[in-house]
């Protein structure tokens, strides 16, 4: 519909101008209907067309998604619960505040994740964050979500850039951001076994290239992140402000949305 | 008396926050994760560790008010405290939360205001608490009702009367800043009267007559009565009775005046504490309605802003008003019947719309959106919230540890009589072998005749499928303690390195108490990884006290310091309901937890994961 609509509009304004001579005012009023109706059709076109131009925050609740934004928005420090709702903000991402991209954090509580499948389609990149302090304890539940967001369909096609933020990284007991890579690397490799081996979804005929059925890697091979289409790479990062290097540490992870942003990766 | 008291937006953030003392463990964040997400606001208080929450929200910004307290006290105020700091806060940084919703670093140092404010609000409503109590010692006879219709107390009556309305009066005029409290109790014990004095409820001849005549005479108010003028008053006190000058004093009066009826009030004690004046009371009737119109305005005159007839027309047309409880009450009595269409349990329902309102009153409706629209948008996600499993549901993961444990993963099936325990046991067994992992099933139907048989059949069933599978089943026979079969299966298990122990149960009622123990002990001697609850998809509201019994006995004959529930829950039959799929939605309600499997037909492979959205679609279809 959308690609007649201006050509169909075209070829009655023409006819349109004709009619005003010898019509009048109920001409001049179809002009004016044919002229909103393709301005509706126009509206509508914008409307349901997704534009990808957001960065997601996503992760295990607990490991600093709502913090990190508050720290790239203004460089400020909140206290925060548990999220309840997704956060969306702007933020800039160089110094004179040119380059700026809509980042949208959402709930990482196992009963709101599902809400990562609605914001995959407008995402451009999304920043996997983890509490890297506490990855040897979590390592499943945060390698399952990790592993639902890689077997989206729409994170495969389109291949978005995944950044692993190892969030808490001043904390002593926090791993480095290549174990930890590392690790979900491992964890994914067993987890692929078992969700392929589990049963079938109730509706599993009906939807036959469904998201869950999608095989990461290769198979026979030990999977690593480089196996995937889309680009993983991790970094090491803090939101906690006490020296003076504060701003370094979320450095990487926004020198990496500037990439993103900028369509350079 | 109060712990901690924090006001956050749902994304996350505190705004403000109060510690009188520093919290063990994270009551709020617990409050989130099992109320809020859950579903679950249609409860008015929520228990953490030592502690009682309390929380209220405040939709159209996207603001949650939490108030923390030890559990051991009973503070009654805290509800209105909630309600008071909610309206305070609101109104006081209106502009700054309209901003909060589209930042989300907002510096703490814009509410600061808040301190003081919220420090008065308490002491006023801890002095109000205190005195309340210091009052309940038993009344005197004096102050009885009996008394006044006795000659004596008729007598004194007249003079009380004046003496309470004036002692009103200054209430009313001092400190015009601070008395929203008050104003909110006021306001509160009016809203009392009115639902105590339903309509339903005002039977008897003589309250009707009295009620006609009064609204007749009087719409809005009832008559005052005479001021008695005993010739000392104050200065302040005769400047508040002048009315002659329309100052703000004067207003804060007429204000303070519209959310009461002098009539309806209640009897005034000699310290100035304030009771509601019950239904029995003679006269009271009448004015009733006269109270109920007048908060009905005040109402009204707040929503719209007093911008006049224009605004609130154009304010319809944009659809920028928001949903009342009285525009929810009918859509929501709709939805709620036709989830129970749906075969969901009643009470579910019923609490499952109560949260849902309580998410969406106060929210401002988009342009050409129907209420209706909203609440099923509403209802929507919060039947996906309640179904979204919140543990894994990867078994074999779970199978796959305990293997590099080098212990047998032990599984145990119960559920009532009929539901196919053993049935599902064999499908659950069937993909289990299929993903080349060895099984022990432990007979452990001790009762039924012809269990063990049964079992033996699907065990040569299975291992005919399977040429290289390793099946094998360990029963002993009937009559024997079931436990104890139990206990030696899974040891044998471990001699031989089987991967699975299936234990399969006799399926016994709820109610029934010797064999609810005897199932609670084999759970507590044997303390296996996974207790699934066999259900089937035909029951309606029989399936919550199926899992609160179970539940409940696992608890209650355990005799373990941290005792055993349900993990997770297989749903029979469901090919047989077609869309009525409410036992989903009731079972993981009740328990929170996750259904594993659904069955859906009479072979080995009509094994199913169940499809959360699929089940929501079908819940949601008219």
């Amino acid at each position: 519909m959308s690609t007649t609509a201006p050509a169909a509009t075209h070829s009655h304004a023409s006819a349109g101008k004709n009619e005003v001579a010898l019509f009048g005012l109920p001409a001049l009023l179809l002009i004016v209907a044919i002229v909103s109706i393709a301005i509706a059709a126009v509206y509508l076109r914008r409307a349901s067309g997704v534009k990808a131009d957001s960065i997601l925050l996503v992760g295990a609740r607990g490991s600093g998604k709502t913090n990190m934004l508050a720290r790239l928005e203004h460089d400020a420090w909140v206290e925060t619960h548990t999220s309840l709702k997704d956060n969306s903000v702007m933020v800039a991402l160089d110094d004179e505040g040119k380059l700026c991209t809509r980042v949208i954090d959402v709930p990482g509580h196992e009963k709101l994740r599902y809400q990562t499948h609605h914001f995959t389609p407008v995402a451009r990149g999304i920043v996997f964050v983890l509490d890297a302090a506490r990855l040897g304890k979590d390592i499943r539940q945060v390698a399952e979500y990790l592993y639902d967001i890689l077997t989206d369909s729409r994170v495969a096609q389109r291949e978005i850039p995944i950044l692993l933020a190892c969030h808490k990284a001043d904390l002593a007991t926090a791993y480095a951001p290549k174990r930890c890579r590392e690790m979900l690397e491992t964890e994914i490799d067993r987890i692929r076994v078992t969700r392929t081996a589990a049963v079938d979804s109730q509706t599993a005929e009906q939807e036959q290239h469904s998201a869950a059925e999608r095989y990461l890697g290769y198979e026979g091979e030990t999977f690593r992140f480089d196996h995937l289409p889309n680009d993983v790479q991790e970094v090491a990062c803090s939101s906690l402000q006490e020296t003076s290097e504060a701003n370094d540490r979320l450095g990487s992870v926004k020198e990496w949305m500037a990439d993103v942003a900028a369509g350079r990766t | 008396m109060l712990d901690h008291f924090t006001v956050f937006t749902k994304g996350g953030v505190v705004l403000w926050s109060c510690a009188f003392s520093t919290l063990r463990g994270q009551p709020v964040d617990d409050l989130v994760r099992e109320v809020l997400v859950e579903e679950r606001t249609g409860e008015r208080a929520f228990e953490s560790g030592p502690y009682t929450v309390k929380w209220t929200l405040a939709n159209e910004l996207n603001l949650v008010f939490v108030a923390v307290y030890q559990k051991i006290l009973q503070l009654a105020y805290v509800e209105d405290l909630l309600r008071t700091a909610r309206r305070a806060f609101t109104e006081m940084f209106a502009e700054t939360l309209q901003e909060c919703l589209t930042v989300v670093a907002v510096p703490k140092d814009r509410f600061v205001a808040f301190d003081a404010k919220f420090a008065s609000i308490v002491r006023k409503l801890e002095e109000r608490e205190y005195t309340s109590r210091a009052n309940r010692a038993p009344r005197r006879f004096e102050d009885t009702k009996k008394y006044q219709n006795t000659l004596e107390g008729s007598r004194g009556r007249k003079g009380d009367e004046a003496s309470m309305k004036r002692s009103n009066t200054r209430d009313t005029t001092d400190a015009s800043a601070e008395d929203s409290a008050d104003a909110d109790g006021i306001r509160r014990n009016v809203e009392a009267l009115r639902l105590r004095g339903g309509p339903g409820k005002r039977g008897g001849k003589s309250s009707k007559n009295g009620g006609s005549a009064a609204s007749s005479k009087a719409p809005k108010k009832a008559p005052r009565k005479k001021r008695v003028w005993d010739g000392s008053a104050t200065a302040e006190e005769a400047k508040a009775l002048d009315f002659s000058q329309g100052g703000d004093g004067a207003d804060a009066d007429v204000a303070a005046e519209q959310l009461i009826d002098r009539a309806a009030l209640g009897s005034q004690t000699r310290d100035g504490l304030y009771n509601v004046r019950s239904l029995g009371d003679a006269g009271a009737s009448g004015s009733d309605q006269a109270s109920d119109e007048d908060s009905d305005d005040d109402d009204d005159d707040a929503s719209a802003g007093g911008g006049g007839g224009m605004y609130s027309f154009f304010q319809r047309i944009t659809g920028q008003k928001a949903i009342t409880e009285s525009d929810l009450a009918p859509v929501m009595s709709a939805m709620k019947e036709h989830l129970v269409k749906k075969n969901v349990a009643a009470h579910i329902a019923d609490h499952l719309c109560k949260s849902v309102s309580e998410g969406i009153v106060g929210m401002k409706l988009g342009t050409f959106k129907s209420v209706k629209a909203e609440v099923k948008r509403q209802m929507e996600t919060a039947l996906t919230r309640i179904l979204t499993p919140r543990t894994s549901l990867d078994v074999l993961r779970d199978i796959f540890a305990a293997r590099d444990e080098h212990r047998p993963y032990t599984m145990v099936f119960v559920g009532v009589n009929g539901v196919g325990k053993s049935t599902n046991l064999s499908k659950t067994c069937f993909w289990l072998l299929q993903n080349r992992l060895s099984v022990l099933i432990a007979a452990c139907d001790t009762f039924r005749s012809g269990a063990v048989e049964q079992l033996r059949v699907h065990a040569r069933n299975l291992r005919a499928l399977e040429q290289t599978a390793r099946i094998e089943l360990y029963e002993r026979g009937y009559g024997k303690d079931a436990a104890g079969i139990a206990k030696d299966a899974v040891s044998y298990a471990k001699a031989n390195k089987f991967d699975v122990v299936l234990v399969d149960t006799a399926g016994r009622m709820q109610d029934n108490e010797p064999l609810m123990r005897s199932l609670s002990k084999l759970v507590s001697v044997n303390n296996p990884d996974k207790i699934i609850f066999v259900g089937e998809a035909l029951v309606g509201n029989e399936a919550v006290d199926q899992l609160t019994k179970f539940n409940q006995a696992l608890k209650d004959f355990s005799g373990l310091q941290r005792p055993r529930q349900i993990d997770g829950i297989i749903l029979t039959k469901f090919d047989t309901i077609d869309d009525k799929v409410g036992a989903a939605l009731s079972m993981t309600f009740i328990t929170g937890q996750p259904i594993l499997f659904v069955g859906t037909g009479q072979t080995y492979t009509d094994l199913k994961s169940m499809n959360v959205s699929h089940v929501v679609q079908a819940l949601l279809r008219d």
